[in-house]
């Protein structure tokens, strides 16, 4: 109990003290997350939005696959990732391996389910006459999109943002395809990781304090804004 | 001129056929009012109308043309011809934002758009909740600004699903005299659904009676659901009511006995008697005129008798019958003209 006192009291010290390393550590790990939270909103919205709209059969088949993919471990995607940008693997020329934008392939990877799932169920809960009205009004299919997406905004924010506390926590794929190198891939969660291995409690503490931080934060953010999607 | 032409319309969900129209033709300039039990057809024509929806057969004329349902074609004819929900939906922004929807997807320029909004929101009585988000209105409110954002788009057609079904009376009174007052000053068409036939009385040039999906031959105001039953002698009768039950003739007693069906009394046959006259043997009723109005150059009175009655007359017969609103009247009906259209189960 008492070593858990002192690496906290310690731990806010840093914090305090706006220690370099750690501003490096959660440098690096808010510029991937937030690099990864763009490409997976930027591909997973239109996804959501182009299944919620679409009317083929295998439909409900496709959103059971989005649903398993909500729960897909992390190491299974490092592990997936990893076999195409090994030097073995068929990208293995373009040097991924153990570098931010490997990360982000892998963030990416786990958080389009996300963004797509919760994007697809915010424009799913929508009152069908908005479509409708904005048809009748005359709008063509973007402009008829563009009202639904107005209207599931608060649900698509909180889709993000849910999206950026998983990878912002997420720790298989950093560690497996980021390599956890100092002041280059290095992340809140990795550190933490190699911190605990190393016995320096006070460091991977820092680290924890910032990272629920930034989790309640969004957590804060999310709810906020699924109460507003309610009313 | 014809505004709408329809042949051989029908419309199926999965085996189901929900309407089925011969043919029919709808004029400009004039207000309609589809008429109908729930059920009846009268909001999927009104889709038809409104190109939100597709026939599984037949063909729509829409001003001589023949309207292909292809969406590209289709957008083009909703910006001539708009409609308006029976429970309208607005977007979770301000009135004005709401109203400048339609505009901007029309590519009207600020300014234009500024003093439409203002116009369509002072015909409804509006102005003073431009600003107001449109989650804060109440229904009423709600169904007058869906209204506005209708009119702003100042349509050749103006297509409403009930427009009056879930408003109060003071906003019924609004919205009944600005449709009066648009088709009036701007000649815009307007075809409105309803189950309500006084309501079709009021406003409506035209009517379309649908029952289970088809056009019924009868004028709007003499359309009773009723029960058919026999009396002792054999004699057939239909009860508009409790207090309320007509003598039908040999003709309808073909009809099974204790089924629904729909009655409708043709309104030239509705005699007017007067108190020295013999009385008819049944099918005289006591009324109070509450509506007396020139159409086409006849005289059409409505008497309420329980239920409202309405009664057509050449000119010369109103005058000689010195009828006037608010008068008792005896009025007979011969039970030859009542006619049973449909039966229900």
């Amino acid at each position: 109990m008492k070593l858990l006192l002192d690496s906290c009291l310690s731990a806010i010290d840093l914090i305090l003290s706006f220690n370099a390393e750690i501003l490096a550590i959660v440098g690096v790990s808010i510029k991937v997350s937030l690099t990864s939270t763009i490409i997976a909103s930027l591909a997973g919205v239109p996804l959501g939005f182009t299944i919620a709209f679409s009317k083929w059969r295998w439909k409900r088949t496709t959103i059971t696959i989005l649903n398993t993919l909500l729960a897909l471990p992390t190491v299974v995607i490092g592990l997936f990732v990893y076999a195409f940008i090994s030097r073995s693997g068929i990208l293995g020329p373009l040097n991924l391996l153990y570098t931010q934008k490997a990360i982000v392939i892998g963030q990416v990877i786990l958080i389009i389910p996300v963004v797509t799932a919760f994007t697809l169920s915010s424009i799913g809960s929508i009152d069908a006459r908005y479509r409708r009205t904005a048809a009748a009004l005359g709008a063509n299919f973007l402009q008829t999109a563009q009202v639904i997406l107005q209207e599931a905004r608060f649900g698509i924010m909180a889709a993000v943002i849910a999206a950026f506390g998983r990878v912002i926590s997420e720790i298989g794929i950093s560690m497996m395809l980021g390599g956890n190198i100092k002041g280059f891939t290095r992340t809140m969660t990795t550190a933490m990781a190699l911190e605990y291995d190393k016995g320096a409690f006070i460091l991977a503490t820092a680290l924890g304090m910032i990272l629920m931080g930034i989790s309640f934060g969004m957590n804060f953010l999310f709810n906020f804004l699924q109460g507003k999607m309610r009313s | 001129m014809s505004l709408y032409a329809i042949n051989a319309l029908k419309k199926r969900y999965e085996t189901r056929v929900v309407l089925d129209i011969p043919q029919l033709s709808i004029e400009e300039g004039s207000i309609y009012a589809l008429l109908g039990a729930n059920g009846a057809g009268k909001t999927t024509l009104l889709n038809l109308l409104a190109f939100m929806d597709v026939p599984t057969s037949g063909e729509i004329y829409f001003r001589s043309s023949l309207v292909r349902f292809i969406e590209k074609e289709l957008r083009v004819l909703r910006r001539q011809v708009v409609m308006v929900d029976q429970h309208p939906i607005l977007f979770t922004k301000s009135v004005f934002k709401n109203l400048e929807f339609g505009l901007k997807i029309r590519g009207i320029d600020k300014s234009e758009r500024a003093y439409r909004i203002e116009e369509a929101l002072d015909l409804v009585g509006m102005r003073q909740f431009m600003d107001t988000p449109a989650v804060n209105l109440s229904g009423g409110e709600s169904q007058r600004v869906a209204l506005a954002r209708v009119l702003a788009l100042k349509p050749s057609v103006l297509l409403c699903d009930e427009p009056t079904s879930n408003v109060d009376a003071v906003n019924q009174t609004i919205i009944i005299d600005l449709l009066k007052q648009l088709n009036k000053t701007k000649r815009m068409s307007i075809i409105f659904t309803s189950h309500n036939s006084n309501l079709a009385s009021n406003l409506a040039h035209h009517t379309i009676q649908l029952d289970q999906g088809q056009l019924i031959d009868a004028r709007k105001e003499n359309l009773f659901p009723v029960f058919l039953r026999r009396d002792s002698n054999g004699r057939f009768f239909c009860s508009l009511h409790t207090d309320l039950t007509l003598a039908l003739s040999c003709e309808n007693q073909k009809l099974t006995v204790y089924k629904r069906v729909l009655a409708s009394i043709n309104p030239w046959f509705i005699v007017l008697i007067s108190y020295d006259e013999k009385l008819p043997e049944c099918n005289v009723l006591r009324g109070v005129i509450r509506k007396i109005e020139l159409e086409n150059e006849n005289i059409h009175v409505v008497v309420e008798a329980g239920l409202f009655f309405s009664l057509l007359m050449t000119k010369k017969k109103y005058m000689e019958s010195k009828i006037l609103v608010g008068k008792e009247i005896m009025f007979h009906i011969p039970p030859d003209k009542i006619k049973v259209l449909t039966v229900r189960q």
